[in-house]
């Protein structure tokens, strides 16, 4: 395996732990459309991946498929030392292990904002309703909104709803964040209180894998860069060289078309 | 790289998500089907301790059934009673369906109206007839008929209009055996007239003056009508044909309908199995198969052959006929096409007479009382109760679809139009209907299905339609089993029918809007 | 058809335009076009005709309607005995108090304004004294007979007032703005309630009696005592409720009085059709050897299982689920006491569910009283139905008339909505073979009319039961329109679920909740809050349904009107008397589909479907 990082997270200042996410020859159809062409790669502990690429091209299908979102049909996912199969008990345990935030927030519309956060607690780790809340509010100030906690989620402003929606993940206590372009909705003035919320996240150590269109974000908080391109990972690497010295023709011809 | 799993022992069934997916469904499928062969068995247990036994021999056995009207009013079989009960159930669903349409889309532009007192005078029509319960009015309806006054001497004579508590006569006209052949020649001319409305409107767009498309249309319609009205017996020729197919009929081995009915089911769930598989092949290889997918292919094979062996099984069971004779299903289903060809080449007979006849009601002496003669048309009370009940109840709701139909459009298309400068009559025309019309046929459609199972309602007011028809055979013979499976596949059947065209004008006028 | 078609209007939200002259409204709103005004002529013609042929038949001078009087109490509740008519009107004022204390928490009435009533005021007074003129004993008929006079005057001054009301309502209170100040509909309503109880004091109806001679004459008279006196009682009762709570939702938690609200009207029901109306006969002896004790012992031992699959694992909960559910069918198999079968399939059932939703700590002890709960009540309502009813009426069932009606309508709205929602879920599910099977009983539900299955419940039924189980008419009919109405609810709700995106399912899984719970807390809440509408529509057209119930022979309010009443000839000859009935039964029926689709129109504005 190349291009694995530095392997010591100097980005962040963290130490990069063992493979937390282990992806093998993973291959998925969507009927005659092969999605995934065989995807391989690992993601180690508190490293942070940015996937990057054209749409169509696998990179939200794969992350999907880490907490089974969709069903992979051929190769190997092992989350956190958990192999996804048929089995109900991995599945349910990667999923309250990985948290997932999506492009349009997903929040529940008929739920106020605490509810929105406190519901999986209370239901998946069986918390009692008064710590479920604690950390609810917990988790809104973290994210920086916590006087929006009774509204409903119709309310709030679209970088506030992207919030909610990652302390609704963390309220999980997840040891994996992915995020599926999560700042694609957005406007332009909200992109950055969302984006806060992610680097304040990476920097607390969390494991994340980001498909994002940010380079920004993707040069100063990554520790690794993919590019996915017809259903495999066309080239990866730490930002520096993957940004200045692009090593494929078809990187080169997707870095100009967006820098 | 060496990677830790942390629990890598093979997953035990009862984790196995796909395990417990099929597991399940299979077995609320069992619970389900368990569930219905205990009932079966217990209604056949309970039917042959009271001595009734299931077979089809009760369609064909005599029966004393009198009907009030119909095709036939003294069938002499179960199976002729319920086809006149059939035919009676169209009758009222087909005119109630026009019937509805019209009155439904009046009624609906005029709540739309700025006429204030049309306005009002649809919305209260609607508020008053939707919020009434069907059968109150069909029953209401037959009450008022019922209070009119009979008949006496003094009324004998003609009419263009007579009610009384036998019913309401009116002139009308009826067809005679040249009708089919004319409806040949006015059909050739709406064939032509499409042709002719296409080469108009080529005119139109090249020279860009008005082509009076509609009048030229109706111009070739009126031209193949009225030489049709003289030139009908010209298509007797086709008689001996038709004949000739019935007897070609009547010659085939009648173990061909089992064999034909199973090759179109193995074949066409071959087929579709076929197709689904190619759907499924990529440049890149093929697809790997869901289990989902796989469940498909299965149940499309496991149909195909139960289709089939059906055929086959069905096709076996003998049937005593009224005559006597004794025949298997297959061989009814040959006679039953031979003689629809004979009916059609019966149709084209040079000596049918006119194809139309207009004809004023009557009232005549029979027997001890007066009573409405066979000119004319007559709706008699339980008929005029369900028609007109059914049409009016319909109506309302269409027209309430109607009005959404054309509020949803007109929403900013107004001031567009008036921008381009169009009359109201072409904005009606040209802008709102065809929009409109798209957004209201999918609900008008249930509406035909509503007023077609409406029907049904006739029993309560002994109209003899299919279920009113079914019952009494029922309460005879006490075939319940048959007769509700006759009931569900004539209305299953219609309504997939209803559906059918619905769902293709929807289809084209979907394409349209590409 | 050559009727020109007039051109639909849009109609404009803007604020009504100032008033001006009659003549300019005339010739906006009638005779704006030349076509417009032939159209206005033959509409009014064609209106005015109908109108009078209305009213030439409700008065025409051989009209019966001391049938419809005479009958009142055999249409409402049919032969319900008259020295029980206690549990009646105690069943009415349960729902009237229910009713005012509902208005009253949830707040429910709008505002009006002065202007709008006083326009309906005149409205209505405009039609009546058109009627006056109009009607049989109209000036155009008979100018000098001294009783037409009487009813031509009496039409006219009582529309004249209202007419004269109106416009004083509408213009006096001087400035504009009191002619726009919102007053609340529930004021309006309250007069209206006034106006109703002082019509049941002072309003003459037709009675028929007995002369000495044994002659019968119609005589004019009040309604009767016995009836008048307990609409009073509950119409003020109803009022004082209404304000109790008025003045206490502020100073109650509303959230607690809302759920009480809620449980009191699912209680309630069952409670007064089943104790109340029934007034079944228990046989305590039984009651505590059998029913308590095999009650108690499931709610412990059930609870215990149920504890213990709660707090293990997932896997475990599904295979002690599937052996009890095992264990329930093969109840059914064998000669059981239904009260064991009943238990074990709910405890089954639950057993399902506790491991997603038994939560721990006070999430667990819910869960288990609402076992503890559904246990109890099952066997209540059990122990309640088998014993028999001490109400002795004439016929099969103490439920008839207008009760029946409505009784048959809430029954089946409330038990198919469950089944429908289990349909939609099905059919809309990722599971091929239940959707497979919820679309196959779908569409043959759908495609066949109700009354074929009435039949095939009536006739066919019977016969598929095992010797010694028997269904009454009325539950017949109960579950022949419950499966009907599930399908049709099914469709509905499965419009409400497919409006869902398919992000919320998403997230929802994302985060780890199973399918079951997603279900519970993310979709059902979302997709039944969309087809409340649709819904009501659905409750709406049952409604009008469960008159088919006449044609398989139950005395509903129908088959009295048609059937029971024209065949009366003990006490009063009311041989063929049908059209009054009919057309009584009809007005009834249509106030209460009328009052549903407003309710269901202000829904419909209030959660702004069709808006997003």
């Amino acid at each position: 395996m190349t291009g694995n990082g530095n392997g010591d997270g100097a980005a962040r200042g963290h130490t990069l732990g063992g493979p937390m996410i282990v992806s093998e020859d993973v291959k998925k159809w969507f009927g005659d459309f092969q999605a995934l062409k065989g995807v391989t790669a690992t993601v180690r502990e508190r490293e942070v991946v940015v996937v990057i690429g054209p749409s169509g091209s696998g990179k939200s299908t794969w992350i999907r498929c880490i907490n089974r979102l969709e069903a992979h049909q051929e190769g190997t996912i092992i989350v956190d030392g958990l192999e996804l199969t048929n089995d109900i008990k991995h599945i349910e345990k990667i999923r309250s292990e990985v948290g997932m935030v999506f492009q349009q927030f997903n929040l529940f519309p008929h739920l106020t904002v605490l509810d929105n956060i406190t519901l999986a607690p209370q239901w998946v780790r069986k918390l009692p309703k008064a710590e479920a809340v604690d950390l609810g509010m917990e988790l809104l100030e973290r994210v920086g909104i916590p006087e929006q906690a009774s509204k409903y989620p119709g309310q709030l402003s679209g970088g506030q709803q992207q919030r909610v929606a990652i302390a609704r993940s963390l309220a999980m206590k997840p040891k994996i964040m992915l995020f599926d372009e999560p700042t694609s909705a957005l406007d332009p003035e909200m992109i950055k209180e969302v984006l806060d919320v992610m680097k304040e996240l990476a920097l607390s150590g969390m494991t994340m894998i980001v498909v994002t269109h940010e380079m920004g974000f993707a040069k100063e908080v990554a520790d690794r860069v993919m590019f996915f391109d017809y259903g495999t990972i066309v080239e990866e690497g730490t930002p520096e060289h993957f940004f200045t010295n692009p090593q494929h023709d078809r990187t080169k011809l997707f870095l100009s078309q967006i820098l | 790289m060496a990677v830790t799993v942390r629990e890598s022992e093979r997953t035990p069934l009862w984790r196995n998500a796909a395990f417990l997916k099929w597991a399940s469904q299979l077995s609320v499928l069992v619970v389900t089907l368990a569930f219905f062969v205990i009932l079966g068995r217990q209604a056949f247990s309970n039917f042959s301790a009271s001595g009734t036994t299931f077979d089809l021999d009760f369609l064909t056995d005599p029966i004393g059934v009198f009907l009030r009207e119909g095709i036939d009013t003294e069938p002499d079989s179960s199976i002729r009673a319920l086809a006149v009960g059939a035919m009676n159930t169209l009758r009222v669903a087909i005119t109630g369906i026009i019937a509805a349409t019209i009155i439904g889309t009046l009624i609906g532009i005029g709540r739309l109206s700025s006429n204030w007192i049309v306005n009002k005078v649809a919305t209260f029509y609607i508020e008053t007839i939707r919020n009434i319960p069907l059968l109150v009015q069909i029953f209401f309806w037959q009450a008022m008929v019922i209070a009119l006054p009979s008949l006496v001497a003094a009324d004998i004579g003609e009419y263009w209009f007579k009610s009384s508590n036998k019913g309401i006569a009116f002139a009308w006209v009826s067809w005679n055996g040249g009708f089919w052949p004319w409806i040949v020649f006015v059909g050739a001319g709406i064939i032509v007239g499409r042709f002719v409305s296409r080469w108009r409107y080529r005119v139109q767009e090249e020279t860009g003056e008005a082509s009076h498309a509609s009048y030229y249309v109706a111009g070739t319609l009126i031209v193949f009508a009225a030489v049709g009205w003289f030139a009908w017996p010209l298509l007797s020729f086709m008689e001996p044909i038709f004949h000739g197919i019935a007897n070609f009929v009547d010659a085939v081995p009648a173990i061909l309908v089992p064999i034909i009915v199973a090759l179109a089911a193995l074949l066409g769930a071959g087929w579709w199995i076929r197709s689904f598989f190619e759907s499924r092949r990529t440049p890149a290889g093929f697809g790997k198969l869901t289990d989902d997918d796989w469940f498909r292919v299965i149940f499309a094979g496991t149909m195909g052959v139960v289709v089939a062996a059906i055929a086959f099984l069905v096709s076996g069971i003998t049937v005593t006929t009224v005559a006597g004779e004794v025949l298997t299903v297959a061989e009814m289903i040959r006679l039953g096409i031979g003689n629809f060809f004979d009916w059609l080449g019966n149709g084209f007979a040079a000596d049918g007479g006119k194809p139309l006849n207009f004809s004023k009601a009557s009232v005549v002496q029979r027997g001890n009382f007066p009573q409405y003669g066979d000119t004319g048309a007559v709706m008699t009370v339980p008929f005029f109760a369900v028609w007109f009940s059914i049409t009016l109840y319909t109506a309302a709701f269409i027209a309430e679809i109607v009005r959404g139909g054309i509020l949803a459009v007109s929403k900013g298309q107004t001031e567009a139009a008036q921008a381009v400068g169009l009359k109201r009559s072409q904005f009606l025309r040209l802008i709102i209907l065809p929009q409109a019309f798209r957004i209201i046929l999918p609900p008008i459609g249930n509406q035909y299905l509503n007023l077609f199972k409406n029907t049904s309602l006739g029993i309560g007011v002994a109209y003899a339609e299919i279920v009113a028809v079914g019952s009494t055979i029922l309460n005879q013979t006490g075939q319940t089993l048959p007769i509700v499976l006759i009931w569900m596949g004539f209305f299953l059947t219609g309504s997939l029918m209803i559906s059918g065209v619905v769902n293709y004008y929807n289809r084209k006028m979907k394409l349209v809007e590409r | 058809m050559t009727t020109r078609i007039e051109l639909p209007e849009i109609p404009d939200l803007a604020p009504e335009p100032p008033p001006r002259g009659p003549r300019v409204w005339l010739r906006e709103n009638l005779f704006s076009t030349p076509v417009s005004g032939v159209l206005s002529i033959v509409t009014i013609m064609v209106g005015l005709a109908a109108y009078r042929g209305v009213l030439a038949f409700v008065f025409a001078p051989d009209r019966r309607w001391e049938a419809v009087t005479y009958n009142a109490r055999l249409l409402m509740i049919q032969a319900y005995p008259s020295e029980q008519m206690t549990r009646i009107w105690v069943s009415v004022a349960i729902v009237v108090l229910l009713l005012a204390a509902t208005v009253a928490v949830y707040r429910i009435g709008g505002q009006t304004t002065p202007r709008k009533v006083g326009i309906g005021l005149m409205s209505l007074g405009s039609i009546i004294v058109v009627g006056g003129v109009i009607g049989p004993w109209g000036i155009a008929l008979s100018p000098f007979g001294v009783e037409s006079m009487r009813g031509f005057l009496g039409w006219v001054i009582v529309g004249v007032v209202l007419v004269v009301g109106g416009h004083l309502l509408r213009t006096v209170p001087g400035e504009e703005r009191a002619r726009d100040s919102s007053i609340p509909i529930l004021g309006v309503v309250l007069v209206a309630i006034f106006v109703v109880l002082s019509a049941l004091w002072t309003v003459l109806l037709p009675q028929p009696i007995f002369d000495e001679a044994g002659k019968q004459t119609i005589t004019m008279e009040p309604i009767a005592m016995s009836t008048r006196l307990p609409w009073t009682y509950i119409a003020v009762l109803g009022i004082v409720i209404y304000f109790v709570m008025w003045f206490l939702r502020d100073r109650i938690p509303i959230g607690l009085a809302r759920r009480t609200l809620v449980g009191l009207w699912v209680g309630s029901f069952p409670f007064i059709v089943l104790v109340l109306l029934r007034d079944p006969h228990m046989d305590y002896g039984r009651v505590f050897t059998w029913y308590l004790p095999v009650a108690l012992g499931f709610i412990v031992i059930g609870g215990l299982i149920l504890n213990f699959v709660a707090g293990g694992r997932g896997e475990l909960g599904r295979v002690i689920g599937a052996v009890l559910l095992i264990m329930a069918l093969a109840s059914f198999m064998f000669p059981m006491e239904f009260l064991i079968r009943f238990l074990l399939l709910s405890l089954a059932l639950f057993a399902f569910a506790a491991p997603t939703f038994g939560g721990k700590g006070g999430g667990r002890v819910a869960f288990l009283s609402i076992w503890a709960g559904t246990a109890g009540l099952l066997t209540f309502f059990l122990a309640l139905l088998t014993a028999p009813s001490t109400v002795e009426v004439a016929g099969s069932s103490f439920l008839g008339g207008l009760l029946l009606t409505i009784v048959l309508s809430v029954v089946a709205i409330t038990l198919s909505l469950p089944i429908g929602i289990m349909l939609a879920l099905a059919r809309t599910s990722r599971m091929p073979i239940f959707r497979l099977m919820a679309t196959t009983y779908i569409e043959i539900v759908r495609g066949v009319p109700l009354i074929t299955w009435l039949i095939v419940a009536f006739i066919m039924l019977p016969v598929a039961l095992p010797a010694g189980v028997e269904i009454g008419g009325v539950a017949r009919a109960m579950g022949a329109m419950t499966f009907f109405s599930a399908a049709y609810l099914a469709e509905n709700v499965r419009g409400g679920l497919q409006a869902i995106p398919k992000g919320q399912y998403e997230a929802s899984e994302a985060m780890g909740l199973t399918t079951s719970q997603t279900t519970v807390f993310i979709v059902l809440p979302q997709a039944l809050r969309a087809v409340i509408p649709a819904l009501v529509g659905q409750i709406i057209s049952l409604f009008k349904d469960t008159s088919l119930v006449t044609i398989v022979g139950l005395f509903d309010f129908l088959h009295i009107a048609r059937l029971v009443i024209p065949s009366q000839t003990q006490p009063f000859n009311f041989l063929g008397v049908l059209r009054e009935p009919l057309l009584f039964a009809a007005v009834v029926y249509w106030m209460f589909t009328f009052t549903f689709s407003r309710i269901s129109q202000r829904l419909e504005k209030k959660l702004g479907v069709g808006e997003r």
